[in-house]
Formats: C-alpha cells, structure tokens, sequence
C-alpha cells in the first residue's frame, strides 16, 4: 500500500501520454507489432497507476471517490474511459480509436488538476450520502455518455469526410464503419438522457429532502453547474427528439448535432469546475463557501488548482 | 545432389498452354506421381498445379547424374499427350540455387500474378501435402518445401508484402464497403447488369454475408443466371427505380454506352427512401451513374473504377515497395538453404576421409607399440599427440578445399577424385 500511495496524477497524465504519442507514430509509420505492444504497455500501466490512484484517494477520504470532489469526478470520468480504450485496444486493435479518446483522456486529468480537491458532504448522514453516491454516479456516467457520443460524432465525420472526398491524409486513419459509429452516437445520446435525468432529479430530492444535510439544503437552484447540468439535459434531450424523429435525418447531420452539442456543453461544464476551483465562480459542487450561513458541514477550505486535500 | 525447376507460369505461357499441361484433380496427381515413381524410382517429385502456374520440382541425391530436365519434359510430354516442342519454349527450367531461389519467391507470392496475393502460399503447402502422400517426397524435397513455407512466413511477417488489398472487387468490397457497413447480411444488393465484374463483386460481398441479391438486366436470361448463381432474385428490368430507393449496396456494370442514371433520377429515387446510407459500385466503363449522383445527399457513396483503380494502384506500390526487402531475405535464406544442403552432400566424404586417416595412424601406432613395448604411457600418449597433429595437418587442405567449393553448389568433381585418391571403394 505504501508504494501505491505514492502514486500521483502525472504518472498516469504520462502513460496516457506516451500511448497517445505511440498512437500518433502508428498513423504517421506503418503498422507495427512493436509500437502496440509498447501502446498496450503504457495504458496498461496509466490504467493500474490511475485505479491505484483513485483506491487510495478513497480509502484515505474514507468514501467513494465520486464522493470526495470534483476532482475525483473528473478522474472517475477519464478512468471509465481509460477502461473503454483499453478494451477497445485488446479487441478491435487495428482501429485508431486511441487517436480520439486518449486526447479525451489526457484532458479530463489535465482539467482535474485544476479543479477542487475538496471533499464534500463529509459528514452527511449515510442515507444522504447514499443518494449524494448515486447521484453523482448518474451524472458522471451522463457525461461520460455525452463524451462518448462527441467522440464517435467526431470520428463519423472525419470517416464521412474520407469516404466522400478520398483525402489522402485521412486514408491512413483506421476507424469503425460508419454504421458502427452511427449506432455507438445513437445509443450514448440515447444512454445519457436517463443518467442525466436520474441525476438531476436525485439532486433536486438532495436539495428538497426535509431530512436531508444542511448543506445540501443551503444549495440555490441558480447555482451555475446545477443551471449548466440543466441546459445540458434540455440540450441532450432536443438531440435525442431529432434524431428519434426525423426519419430522413442523415447520419453526418446527426454526428454535427451531436457533436456541436455535446462539445459545447462538455466545455461550459469543465470550464465552470475550473473556474469555480480557482475561486473564480462560486459553486456548492467545487465546495466553495455556501451563501447560507448553516453550512457548517461543508467546511470551506482553500480550493486552489491542483491542491490535493488528501495527498495519495 | 540436385533440384530442378520445370516451371510453366503466367510469364511465358498463356491460359490454353497452361491449361493443358495442367494437373486439374487430386486423380490426375496421384496418376503422375505413380508413372513418375515407376521412370525415376530414386528422385524426389513435387507438382504445383495452380490457374496461374504448373511447376514440377524433382530432386536426385545422385546430382547430375540423376534426373535431368529432359527427363521432366519428356514426362510433361508422355502424360499430357503434348509433344515436347509445344511447351519447350515457353516454360522456365532452372536447377540448383536458382531452382530454390524461385520456389522461395513462389511461395513468398513475389512470382504471383497479384503480388502478395495470399492463397498461394496455402497451394505450396497443399501440393507438398499431396506429395507426401503419394510418397513421392524425400530429404531434399522436404527440407526444401518446409523451407519454403518458413521463409514465406518471415517474408510476410517482416514486410509489407501482403499489406492493402490490390484487386477491384476486394478493394471496393474490404476497403470501402467494410468501411460503410459493419454488416452485409441484412442490406439489399443491387446488381445492374451481369457482367463479369459483377460476379467477382457478389463473390466477395457473398463472402461478407451478403445474402439479399436482386439483378436487374435487360437480359432477362442473363439475369436469372447470374441471380441462380449467387441464390439472388432477377427482378423486371422496369421496376429499376423502385430497387434504386430500397437498396443499400448498387453494384452498377452495364454495357450502356450513355449515363443510365442521371442525378435527377437518382434523386427522384431517394426521395422515396429514408435517406439510408447507400454504396454504390459503379464499375462500367463508361459510367453507369452520373458523378453528380454523389451529391444528392450525405449518405450517398458513390465509387466509380478510377476510384477503386486508384487505391487498388496505391496498395501495388506501397507492395512494390516491400518487394526488395522481400527480395533480401529470399537471398538470405537460400544461401543459408544451399549450404545446408552442400554441407549434407560434402559430410559423408569428410566424415570417411577423417575416419579413414584415423584408422591408419591407429594400425601403424599399434605396430609401433609392439615393436618398442618399453614405451610408457607419457612416452605414447606424446608419440599419438604428435600422430595426431600430422594427421590433421594432412587433411586440413583437402577438407578446406572441399568447404570452399561447397559454397558455390555440390563439389561433384572434387567429391569423386578425393573417393579415388583416397581409396574408398568408388570408381
């Protein structure tokens, strides 16, 4: 345990990055076994190195990672997708997904480090804590949806784009058919209207609940990420109703829509932890000072980018 | 020692030739491996009968005394009923390094007609099957053929040899389509016309799964044959646009010598249809389809020949470019291969000449012993050391004369005049 406690976020920030790089010498060379099998080393090892990580951060808050803070949200996040990639790289190894979900990766660790570190609801009682547990797990595994349908919308396109004008640059690119894409788009909108629902929903009852933690009901509905996680849902939810309904919508019009959506407010959300992580914005979720005066059991603390409350 | 080639190949020969000196069915094999056996009971057989070549590998331990390339062509000749001078000039007859040098780029698919094609590989290994079980195999054809098949293995593992597809069909169906579709068993192919590249299309997307086919010909007959063929339905030649909106893949080969459907056309067509993605082959020259079809939506994909002829180009060169490192190691392991082989031939000759050399110094230091019984142990294990040195001394020069023939084919004339020299029972 002592040797993984050691374990800090760039060891892993740096296998992601020599995977990404291996990745990229695979595009630009020809294929070779060598450069896999050195790709496979280095997620392998960013993926024990990022769970060990997350072990430790939890046992040492003494909760679920996805209960401590944003930061541990984020890493969540780009862990969820660490495992897909790996997965995918075991499975499906002559395809370039790496070249799109590394990038994804490598910026949800780079946007961890700046946002707060600061465990929240430390003190709640256990059935609070429960419901704070899954609704934090909802809107991650949301987002990690909203990711993915972004991901695949992006690589529909530039499939679409090859296929159509025969750019000589992209015929070196190895991606799924673009039915493939165009299913696994569908299906992450598809998947995250629920997740985001049953978050947004188990946040409203967090902060409604007469027997609920102080804190969460100090909580102000036009607090920016629970606004943004909003207009995300509304956003998500509009894509879903086009393309569930316009029969004649082509698979490009819907990786745009997708893509445009979900990139936008995937930026909006991240941008917000990191504004609210620098102090900048006032958020409940960052664990900034709540406005009420009764939130004695958020206890506020420097939130400063990259601060790590419970070092590993 | 010797291997020959008697190769008659898509080089020199052309289809009819090929076709009747060819060794059609496993019956026909085991006829010509039993007449060869009954003419040459003492040399090693292997045929290598394809669309594109018929080969005949024999080997003789015996060398150039054994069997010679008259031999084999007079053999092509008896079992074909072709006379000799009909195929003389234009098969290939190589022997030695050469002989194993072009079985190693057979079976590395450099001779082949589509350069790193891989079933030839799978025909080497299949002829070298059968003949194994005709029993017309021995030591030099089975190192030789394992050798092959090793080498062809290194060859594809260490180069790009068989990287990209190079044929139409496989390209419009592997790169592009595979591309489009996950899946080729739930879409509706489309084949207007019935021309020859049409079937080698279905061919491939059968092999992908595809089992909903519809053609539509002008040829009603032409039609159902070719549907029959692939268990396809031939539909009325009139109900065109109707299929043009339901189907996913079109495979488009007309003789037509004007655009058969314009974008307008096609446009009417989809407007019937979701808008599902379509890919369309048009494979006529001149083109079936109007290019501008291709812009009627975003889930048109439209690839005529130039298309598919061009990535079908880029994938040969990119294999061209494979072929001098392919080149190298076939070098290299024929080098390493013949030695081998030489060192096999010169072995037994040293091995006797060694023993021979021995057994003398032996009988003449036992005499010496019996002469002078005094002698003790330092005194005579001193007296053999110094024996023994002589005699090494001695045949050191012909041994390295014999390795530095070696490297260059089986030392014939050298292996019989060191068996007279040295007296070992041979003429």
């Amino acid at each position: 345990m002592g040797f993984l406690a050691q374990v800090q976020i760039y060891c892993f920030l740096m296998s992601y990055a020599a995977s990404l790089i291996g990745e990229v010498w695979l595009l630009l060379r020809r294929q070779s076994t060598l450069a896999r099998v050195v790709i496979i080393a280095f997620t392998v090892a960013g993926f024990l190195a990022h769970t060990a990580y997350l072990v430790t951060r939890s046992q040492t808050a003494g909760m679920p990672p996805l209960l401590s803070s944003q930061q541990d949200w984020l890493l969540v996040l780009a862990w969820i997708g660490a495992l897909l990639y790996l997965v995918l790289l075991l499975t499906l190894p002559q395809l370039a997904h790496g070249l799109f979900m590394l990038p994804a990766i490598l910026l949800l660790v780079i946007v961890a480090i700046f946002v707060s570190s600061q465990a929240i609801g430390l003190q709640d009682p256990l059935a609070v804590r429960r419901l704070v547990m899954f609704h934090a797990a909802s809107l991650v595994l949301g987002i990690a949806a909203v990711l993915g349908a972004a991901i695949s919308a992006l690589m529909y396109l530039l499939h679409h784009q090859r296929l159509r004008t025969r750019n000589q640059w992209l015929q070196k690119l190895a991606l799924p058919s673009l039915e493939n894409l165009t299913a696994a788009n569908r299906w992450m909108v598809v998947f995250s209207i629920p997740c985001l629902t049953i978050g947004l929903v188990t946040g409203f009852v967090l902060i409604y609940w007469p027997n609920g933690s102080d804190a969460a009901r100090s909580i102000k509905l036009s607090d920016p990420q629970i606004v943004t996680t909003v207009v995300m849902w509304i956003a998500m939810v509009a894509v879903l109703i086009r393309v569930l309904s316009s029969s004649h919508q082509t698979g490009k019009a819907v990786a745009q829509l997708s893509l445009l959506s979900g990139g936008f407010l995937l930026t909006t959300v991240f941008g917000l932890m990191i504004l609210s992580g620098s102090g900048s914005l006032t958020s409940f979720h960052s664990g900034s000072p709540a406005p009420e005066p009764n939130t004695s059991s958020n206890t506020p603390t420097d939130a400063k980018p990259g601060n790590d409350e419970v070092s590993p | 020692m010797n291997v020959l080639v008697v190769s008659c190949n898509h080089h020199k020969a052309g289809v009819q030739l090929r076709e009747r000196l060819a060794f059609s069915n496993p019956e026909k094999l085991q006829q010509a491996y039993c007449q060869w056996h009954e003419i040459h009971p003492d040399s090693e057989l292997v045929v290598l009968s394809t669309c594109n070549r018929v080969e005949i590998y024999a080997a003789d331990e015996r060398g150039e005394s054994g069997v010679s390339f008259d031999d084999i062509t007079r053999f092509i000749s008896r079992f074909h009923d072709v006379p000799t001078d009909e195929f003389v000039d234009s098969v290939l007859a190589q022997s030695g390094v050469d002989a194993v040098s072009h079985l190693f780029q057979v079976a590395c698919s450099i001779d082949s007609m589509v350069l790193g094609e891989p079933q030839i590989v799978n025909q080497v290994k299949e002829a070298y099957r059968v003949a194994q079980e005709n029993d017309a195999c021995g030591p030099l054809t089975n190192v030789l053929f394992q050798h092959a098949l090793k080498v062809s293995a290194q060859v594809r593992t260490e180069t790009g040899l068989a990287d990209g597809r190079v044929s139409i069909a496989s390209v419009a169906v592997g790169d592009f389509g595979k591309s489009i579709f996950s899946r080729f068993d739930n879409k509706t192919v489309l084949v207007i016309g019935a021309g020859e590249m049409a079937e080698e299309t279905l061919t491939y997307l059968q092999s992908e799964g595809a089992c909903q086919i519809v053609v539509a010909n002008r040829n009603r007959d032409r039609a159902e044959r070719l549907a029959t063929q692939f268990r396809g339905e031939a539909v009325d030649y009139a109900t065109l646009d109707d299929w043009l909106s339901k189907a996913d893949v079109i495979v488009s080969t007309t003789g037509a010598s004007e655009t058969l459907i314009s974008k307008a056309r096609f446009a009417a067509a989809r407007a019937k249809s979701n808008r599902h993605p379509v890919f369309i082959l048009d494979l006529a020259a001149p083109r079936d389809f109007d290019p501008a079809a291709a812009s009627v939506d975003d889930n048109v994909f439209l690839y005529d020949i130039d298309a598919l002829e061009e990535t079908c180009n880029r994938n040969r060169m990119a294999r061209e470019a494979e072929v001098d490192k392919a080149m190298a190691i076939i070098a290299n392991q024929t080098q390493t291969f013949m030695q081998e082989i030489y060192h096999r031939a010169t072995g037994p000759v040293i091995h006797r000449l060694r023993e021979h050399w021995h057994d003398i110094s032996r009988g003449e230091l036992d005499r010496l012993y019996r002469k002078i019984p005094t002698l003790d142990d330092p005194q005579r294990q001193a007296i053999e050391a110094t024996i023994q040195r002589i005699v090494n001394k001695l045949l050191h020069p012909p041994l390295e004369a014999l390795k530095d023939e070696a490297k260059a084919g089986t030392p014939e004339g050298l292996l019989h005049a060191i068996r007279r020299l040295f007296f070992f029972g041979e003429k």
